[in-house]
């Protein structure tokens, strides 16, 4: 009997230890901002955040799209725009990890972070105390509204968030018009990376460079592809034969001039008829409001013809 | 002292000594001799323990030996391997002392009389001068005295030698037999010191050093006890002859001791 | 060897340990300086605030960053120069480290799998990474040893070649998984580069039991190592049991190592060559080169990640790119001032 006791009350003490571990839920009641992130967390803040720190470039571009640049106390790496960001203070990651001791000695009120960080980061934040937000990517395009109204909130620039979105979906609505007049949808290649010119990388479905491809009036030549993103090879892309060739990695160096050099594809018709173009990679991977001026940009190469 | 009774050994499939039987009293040395392939080194491991046996026992001062674990083995019989290659990390007082293992704990470490014993088998075997050498400046015969030293300081009762005197030249051949031989038969002076007479088995391929350095002769051919007497009854020239397939005469030298040489012209092939 | 040698291995490596320790207390990111941190420090002890620390940032990043951070390194340096010098006495070869049967690529498998499942956000989701690198660095050590088995015994030859042929497998396994996700490509590398990926107190928490048993088990097996350099049979004349020292060994050289892996990705050369440094100067007596190595081991890879976390800070580079960088040329570089003839 006694020893029956025991093992109930071992067990009982087991059962409370575990519950503790589980992350506390905030107190929703008494703070004025109450959201729950993208790692489902509830996340509390007293008054709208003032001292920010970007874990993610795409981030960065919110922050300061919305109004709230000047409460950006600390950024990551790669932010790089807008040309602001660059004085901000760098807080790392371009290895893979950043410095928690700078972040904490930024003493923010609010670290965002988005779907480049891991589970182990945003751990590892909140152990230093610090609240910490868990910005997800937005699934398509229309779906940008809900980010940021999210930012908005956490800011307190909701007003600028709304009017952004709107102005957003207003230039997004004209694209998709203004391309459904069109009467052909050529096939549009991008190119990712070509260390290999044999197999180079493109966007399949599922990414969001699909996605702007199909808004912008084209059709991708990566949807036929199994993954968000792949290899694709010399031989299947002469069988495709693009209509267009727009150049992702030009921000690393590629030019126009070297993909005639490549073997097999100087017969390609994009590149004989001269439809080859550069393109910032920057405006379509970052999730934030710049993927609406890759929209444009991507409209307005794929449909010259409704731009004059 | 040593009791070898119908030992079955063999790996896998062929036995290599098959149903091998004798017996030596203490104080002896036993020399193994035998063409090559005859069984002679598979014996030494056996005896020791590496091989198991497939039938048949072997017992040491009336202990048999498949009922011993490693460390009481390894206190009964001592094994003196050729001295090919020592792994150079070692010094000579170093090397002697692990011949101290089946008596230390995992820890490795010596007791007074551990050491005692070490510092007398370096005296024995003298090797005390270069006790802090490193093993790679020593000679062949220098090492083969080095792995004769670690087996001594095992003090166990019985000696196994594997063609000790393979590779060595002539002086240091002589040096080791003669030393074998006073380890069977310690001087009085060594009795009075405490140093207790072993049994030695040693397997050996010139024959010339048998008669001068061994008490007994074993002929082993194919796994197979052919004759075993003291040196003079098997170093018989018919018998020689037959088993190593070379017309061979046996002669006797100025202190009656046999020698083996071949019979033929060495002129006429 | 009288009693003052004996000693100074001993007392120069936990020298360089200490002092690795206080420069890494010292040295991160954000500036402390010496006259703040004692400050700091010894305000925490009598349970005030301290005066150069207002907000408490500075204790915070003192106690919850850099200590923790250095016990695990600590830990996790011992384990692989130990485990990394057993095994060159174990397989008597001077190319083996702590990953010679296939820990590690297990480990990478088993982290990088799990990474492919977006676990919940609570403390047992966050572990099961960590967990899951645990778990496949054992399990892949006991297949090989599985594989490489003859009856009751386990020879050498089959472990290093079973080894060979486990993490080939399991890296194929990991790139192919690698290649495959998009979203956790990053994150995979990272861990495989090696760095501990968690901060604070929870990661020494989770591997200390492990660490305990691993790195007390290598402290005593010198000596049956010792013997065995003679090879297999010399030691079983000797009285060793070889089998049972062999698999002893393994385990608890694959305890330590799995435990390090576990939170500290992939660090590699520190195994291989701190063994090989101490072999140089004090010789190849595996009673005094494992605790050695371990003691040495720990003082260098704190050193290698104050490098790591200095060098282009804010950035933090993965230690493992240090090690591989530095581990090289450093023993070149002994190995040609040594005047030992006689070394392995």
């Amino acid at each position: 009997m006694k020893s029956f006791i025991t093992k109930i009350c071992a067990l009982l003490l087991l059962v409370v230890l575990l519950s503790s571990c589980a992350v506390p839920a905030g107190e929703s009641g008494t703070s004025k901002i109450s959201l729950v992130d993208g790692l489902e967390r509830p996340v509390a803040l007293e008054k709208p955040a003032a001292r920010i720190v970007s874990l993610a470039p795409s981030i960065t571009e919110i922050l300061f799209a919305i109004g709230a640049g000047d409460q950006v106390v600390g950024r990551d790496s790669f932010s790089n725009y807008p040309e602001e960001a660059l004085a901000i203070q760098d807080v790392g990651g371009s290895m893979g990890s950043y410095s928690y001791e700078m972040i904490a000695s930024l003493e923010p009120d609010l670290v965002l972070a988005g779907e480049i960080n891991t589970p182990e980061q945003v751990k590892s934040l909140e152990d230093l105390g610090l609240t910490v937000y868990y910005l997800s990517n937005p699934e398509n395009l229309q779906a940008l509204d809900e980010v940021l109204a999210a930012a908005g909130t956490l800011t307190g620039h909701e007003k600028e968030a709304g009017e952004l979105a709107a102005s957003l979906n207003e230039r997004i609505n004209a694209v998709l018009s203004a391309v459904a007049k069109a009467e052909a949808q050529p096939l549009v290649f991008y190119e990712l990376d070509a260390t290999d010119p044999a197999k180079p990388w493109t966007p399949g479905p599922g990414s969001y460079m699909d996605e702007l491809i199909q808004a912008a009036g084209g059709r991708n030549v990566g949807s036929v592809l199994q993954s968000s993103w792949a290899e694709i090879s010399i031989e299947e892309l002469m069988v495709q034969n693009p209509d267009i060739i727009l150049l992702g990695d030009s921000n690393y160096g590629i030019t126009v001039e070297q993909v005639a050099t490549r073997t097999g594809w100087e017969n390609l018709t994009a590149v004989t008829e001269g439809n080859v173009f550069a393109f910032n990679d920057d405006l379509v991977s970052r999730p934030g409001p710049r993927m609406v001026d890759g929209l444009e940009e991507l409209a307005k190469i794929i449909h010259p013809e409704l731009y004059k | 002292m040593l009791e070898v009774k119908e030992i079955t050994v063999g790996y896998g499939e062929k036995p290599v000594l098959k149903e091998l039987s004798f017996r030596i009293p203490e104080g002896t040395v036993l020399a193994l001799i035998g063409p090559n392939g005859s069984g002679k080194t598979t014996f030494i491991r056996a005896a020791s323990g590496i091989i198991p046996l497939q039938k048949g026992s072997i017992r040491v001062e009336g202990h048999d030996l498949h009922k011993m674990n490693s460390q009481e083995v390894a206190r009964a019989i001592a094994v003196v391997p050729q001295a090919r290659s020592i792994p150079p990390a070692f010094c000579v007082e170093e090397v002697v002392a692990l011949g101290r293992t089946p008596y230390l704990n995992w820890l490795g470490k010596l007791s007074d009389h551990d050491q005692m014993i070490v510092d007398r088998v370096l005296e024995q075997t003298d090797l005390a001068a270069m006790r802090d050498r490193n093993v790679a400046e020593l000679s062949g015969g220098e090492q083969q005295r080095l792995f004769l030293a670690r087996a001594l300081a095992q003090e166990a009762p019985l000696l196994l030698l594997d063609e000790p005197t393979t590779h060595l030249d002539l002086q240091y051949q002589v040096n080791l037999m003669q030393r074998v031989y006073r380890l069977a038969h310690p001087s009085n002076a060594e009795l009075a010191a405490g140093i207790k007479a072993r049994t030695v088995v040693v397997t050996i391929h010139d024959l010339n050093l048998l008669s001068r350095y061994t008490d007994l002769v074993a002929l082993l051919v194919d796994g197979r006890l052919v004759e075993m007497g003291a040196p003079a009854e098997v170093l018989r020239p018919d018998l020689l002859s037959r088993t190593y397939h070379l017309a061979l005469d046996v002669i006797k030298d100025a202190s009656g001791y046999t020698l083996v040489t071949p019979a033929d012209d060495p002129t006429d092939l | 060897m009288n009693k003052k040698n004996r000693l100074q291995p001993y007392l120069i490596t936990t020298l360089i340990l200490l002092a690795a320790l206080v420069l890494s207390f010292a040295v991160g990111s954000v500036f402390i300086s010496p006259r703040t941190m004692i400050d700091v420090l010894f305000s925490a002890v009598r349970g005030e605030a301290s005066a150069l620390d207002p907000n408490g940032v500075y204790l915070k990043i003192i106690t919850d960053l850099r200590i923790p951070h250095a016990v695990l390194l600590m830990l996790a340096g011992a384990a692989l120069a130990g485990s990394g010098g057993a095994y060159q006495g174990l397989f008597r070869n001077p190319l083996a480290d702590p990953y010679l049967i296939g820990v590690s690529s297990g480990a990478g498998l088993g982290a990088v799998a799990a990474m492919m499942i977006q676990w919940p956000y609570t403390t047992l989701g966050l572990m099961v990474v960590p967990a899951a690198a645990f778990a496949g660095g054992i399990l892949t050590v006991l297949l090989v040893a599985q594989l490489a088995r003859v009856g009751k015994t386990v020879p050498t030859t089959n472990l290093i070649l079973a080894g060979v042929a486990a993490s080939a497998f399991a890296s194929a396994l990991t790139s192919a998984l690698m290649i495959n996700s998009t979203g956790e490509l990053r994150r995979a590398l990272v861990w495989m580069m090696g760095g501990s990926t968690q901060t604070g107190w929870g990661p020494v928490w989770g591997i200390l039991p492990y660490m305990v048993v691993g790195l007390c088990g290598l402290v005593i097996i010198g000596h049956p190592l010792n013997v065995l350099q003679f090879g297999d049979e010399q030691a079983q004349q000797l009285g060793i049991r070889v089998q049972r020292v062999r698999w002893y060994t393994i385990a608890i050289a694959t305890l330590s190592t799995a435990a390090a892996v576990a939170y500290t990705g992939i660090i590699g050369f520190l195994g291989l060559v701190v063994p090989h440094i101490v072999r140089l100067v004090w010789g190849g007596d595996y009673r005094r080169l494992i605790p050695v190595s371990m003691l040495g081991g720990a003082g260098l890879l704190l050193l290698m990640d104050v490098i790591a976390r200095s060098v282009i800070a804010p950035q933090e580079i993965p230690v493992g790119i240090i090690t591989a960088l530095l581990g090289g040329p450093f023993f070149l570089w002994i190995l040609k001032r040594s005047k030992s003839q006689n070394y392995w």
